[in-house]
């Protein structure tokens, strides 16, 4: 990733200048990516959030004594993992912890977090390959939440033809982000 | 069966119908390339769902939550390394106080209270042990604001009567000018050492005392009821029966007499009334004096020897000296 090196310079910057500007700067990039992950994990989004909070609180607290092995956003992933853990154990459910445990043991392929910025490069890279008109269908689908009704009737054009035009978009779409997500984690927590 | 991706993802959705949604569970089984498809699409779709769900995350909010959490531990880390640093500095300081300073202080001297008794009057004083004392007229006690270590000691100059709190621990010595030393450790006893007497009596109330001499030469306890005789100049000590109310009754404001020589009555009476008595005429008569005054007058007791006895007196009144101070006045006791 092209952005990996400007991370862990930030990271230099929080723990030998104690540069609080760094450290908003990797709040903000990784804060959404780490809630939305956290949420594998535990229904509650205030819970992910408070938890994901208190990994960054701690990240600057010990920003002189943390020893990270591998990259920033490892170190990242594996905090949040793990106090998703803590807190599962901590909740009374003795059940339910065991079932979430098994859950997420399962996956041994390393998780991935991916932040905004670059889901917004992934997905305008591979829209860019289709046609103009196909690419405005879409996004109208896709941000503004509209039915194919709508959309037909925005843009003009049979209900038919904007069904075509979304199953191009969403083959190009398969093609091109395959490689992105670890095949193993979506059964369990997507739809 | 059309299977273009639009059909795929309703099929992801869940929103065909229940023959369809059958149809489509058969061929992921039946057929892998099928399956390929429909979990592309659901990564793809998924990482779309990921970008909206994090778009909805309000970062800004939980930044400020995180700097004030941030603000608020490191005033507690400056209050706590002010704390420390505080506590690293006063510890020893406590230390020394407790251990170096504070025993010094002990041993060095006390603060000590001297109280004098006026002529004509009976100080009632009360010591730091709650030991009660009656110190007669021209007397003086000298105690510590605090009694400290084994022994409670107070000086006495004149005559005194103590009403010792018992504390069988600590000791309750008086002690004289003369060196004389009465101990006790709770009873009720007088002391009569008058540094111009000739003699000094000790009489003990109730309980125990011991008396001892200079530097505890010589050592007496007596029992209730009993008086120690000393003579300050000799050094000798001699026990007696006593009559206690004889010599306890001043603390009363009474003076008893009981055979008394003119010149013991004369010097009771001047310490008594704070004035100079002169004794005059046949004074090695052994004439003997029993009486008991109570609130008399100076002038009512020596009218009353008058009749009584073959003495005359006279009373030369205030001088005014030349330092606008007043002399003492001065009785002359002349015995026929």
């Amino acid at each position: 990733m092209k952005n990996k090196d400007i991370y862990e310079t930030l990271y230099l910057k929080i723990a030998f200048e104690d540069d609080h500007d760094a450290f908003k700067e990797l709040f903000f990039e990784f804060y959404p990516s780490l809630c939305v992950f956290a949420g594998r994990y535990i229904s509650s989004s205030d819970a992910c959030e408070d938890i994901v909070q208190e990994v960054f609180f701690n990240i600057w607290k010990n920003r002189k004594t943390l020893n990270i092995h591998s990259s920033f956003r490892n170190f990242l992933i594996t905090s949040v993992r793990n106090s998703c853990t803590d807190y599962l154990r901590k909740q009374s459910s003795h059940n339910k912890y065991l079932e979430n445990l098994t859950t997420f043991y399962s996956t041994e392929i390393p998780d991935q977090v991916y932040t905004i910025k670059e889901l917004e490069e992934m997905l305008q890279a591979a829209l860019e390959k289709l046609p103009e008109n196909i690419q405005l269908a879409f996004n109208m689908s896709r941000t503004e939440k509209m039915t194919y009704n709508e959309i037909a009737a925005e843009m003009n054009l049979s209900v038919k033809t904007i069904e075509s035009y979304m199953s191009q978009a969403l083959k190009l779409l398969r093609e091109e982000l395959k490689d992105y997500l670890p095949i193993a984690l979506l059964f369990t927590y997507f739809i | 069966m059309k299977t273009n991706e639009t059909y795929l993802l309703s099929y992801i959705r869940g929103t065909l119908t229940s023959s369809e949604m059958k149809e489509c569970d058969l061929l992921m089984e039946s057929s892998p390339e099928f399956a390929t498809r429909v979990n592309q699409i659901r990564k793809a779709y998924h990482l779309l769902d990921n970008l909206e769900a994090q778009k909805n995350i309000e970062a800004e909010v939980a930044w400020q939550k995180l700097s004030r959490k941030i603000r608020f531990d490191s005033t507690k880390k400056i209050i706590w390394n002010v704390t420390r640093t505080a506590a690293a500095i006063l510890l020893p300081l406590f230390l020394l106080q407790q251990y170096v300073i504070q025993p010094l202080l002990d041993n060095s001297p006390q603060e000590i209270i001297t109280l004098h008794s006026a002529p004509g009057i009976v100080t009632n004083v009360v010591l730091p042990d709650g030991s009660e004392v009656w110190l007669n007229s021209q007397s003086e006690i000298s105690y510590p604001l605090k009694f400290t270590g084994k022994e409670r000691t107070v000086q006495l100059m004149g005559e005194a009567y103590f009403k010792v709190v018992s504390d069988k621990k600590n000791r309750f010595n008086v002690i004289t000018p003369e060196k004389t030393v009465v101990s006790a450790y709770g009873t009720e006893f007088n002391v009569n050492a008058y540094k111009e007497d000739l003699q000094h009596t000790i009489t003990l109330a109730k309980g125990n005392i011991d008396v001892s001499l200079d530097n505890f030469s010589e050592k007496q306890t007596l029992k209730p009821g009993q008086k120690a005789i000393v003579d300050p100049l000799t050094k000798t000590l001699n026990v007696s029966v006593a009559d206690t109310y004889v010599e306890t009754s001043w603390k009363d404001g009474k003076m008893v007499f009981r055979r008394e020589s003119i010149q013991t009555i004369a010097e009771k009476l001047a310490r008594k009334f704070g004035v100079i008595i002169q004794v005059q005429g046949n004074v090695s008569s052994d004439y003997q004096f029993t009486a008991t005054f109570t609130d008399e007058s100076l002038e009512d007791i020596l009218e009353l020897l008058k009749l009584s006895s073959s003495i005359d007196y006279s009373i030369t009144s205030q001088k005014k000296l030349p330092n606008d101070t007043f002399s003492q006045r001065t009785v002359i006791l002349i015995c026929k």
